[in-house]
């Protein structure tokens, strides 16, 4: 496994850009928080810049499911944000087999935990679907409002 | 939000750049529909444990019951307890939509 690239952003949206097509999957890792005065809001995330209804959901949330089809963006974590406990992150990892394939369509997990309240720890499992046969080569990871806060890390690897 | 921070994952060099037009007006389009999308979501650990010990009270009184002498009203407990078990219940004890709980 190989570190591709990380990023400590402060800004509304975190972009990976130019990743490279020799790996057999990609593995993306963040822990965060966020800066709206919510408990906790989502962190979204698009590839190649597409903005297209392109994205598909499946989600388990504690023990509760639920789906989003023909999405604009991917729903992923949902991480606390300033009304939640001090200090409390949010963390989320996504593995994205065949990344670079040009033939199928996209189709990865992600889960994700974070504490937005004082008893309210979530663990989301998540089955994400892109619409696009064409190689991942950006991911932009964006909030709805506000931004990350200092201390967020991400970090992209490849797997071989 | 109105900046974006790209890393250029070829040469590990990062940059902060101005969202564009596009970008802002698609931000602003996803804060506006998050609410029906939260309602849409699972409920909170909190709603979750407020909705089961409302079914452990309402099912607690068919306890020792025999099948054959249970009442519509036990009846009624022991399907919230199904209900629960399904994720079909709010924290107020309402039913939820059931695109939110069927599984596909």
């Amino acid at each position: 496994m190989a570190l591709i690239a990380s990023a400590t952003p402060t800004t509304g949206t975190v972009t990976f850009n130019s990743i490279p097509g020799v790996y057999g999957a990609l593995l993306l890792l963040g822990l965060g928080r966020i800066s709206p005065a919510t408990t906790g809001d989502y962190v979204y995330g698009q590839f190649n810049n597409d903005a297209g209804s392109n994205y598909d959901e499946w989600r388990l949330v504690g023990a509760t499911g639920g789906t989003a089809y023909a999405q604009t963006r991917a729903r992923l974590a949902e991480w606390p944000g300033a009304s939640a406990p001090s200090s409390a992150a949010g963390s989320l990892q996504m593995y994205i087999p065949g990344y670079a394939t040009t033939t199928l369509h996209k189709t990865m997990t992600m889960q994700a935990s974070a504490r937005v309240n004082t008893s309210d720890l979530q663990v989301r499992h998540h089955a994400i679907n892109w619409r696009s046969a064409n190689a991942i080569s950006r991911i932009d990871l964006t909030l709805a409002s506000g931004n990350f806060v200092t201390g967020t890390v991400f970090y992209l690897y490849g797997l071989p | 939000m109105s900046e974006r921070t790209e890393i250029d994952c070829g040469t590990g060099v990062a940059r902060t750049v101005p969202l564009t037009p596009e970008e802002i007006a698609q931000r602003t389009a996803w804060g506006a529909g998050r609410a029906a999308e939260r309602d849409a979501d699972a409920i909170s650990t909190t709603e979750r444990s407020a909705a089961r010990a409302r079914v452990v009270q309402v099912a607690q009184g068919t306890v020792g019951v025999h099948l054959d002498r249970l009442t519509a009203t036990q009846v009624r407990a022991l399907l919230a307890v199904l209900l629960w078990e399904a994720g079909a219940l709010n924290g107020d004890g309402t039913v939820r939509s059931p695109a939110q709980w069927i599984r596909d």
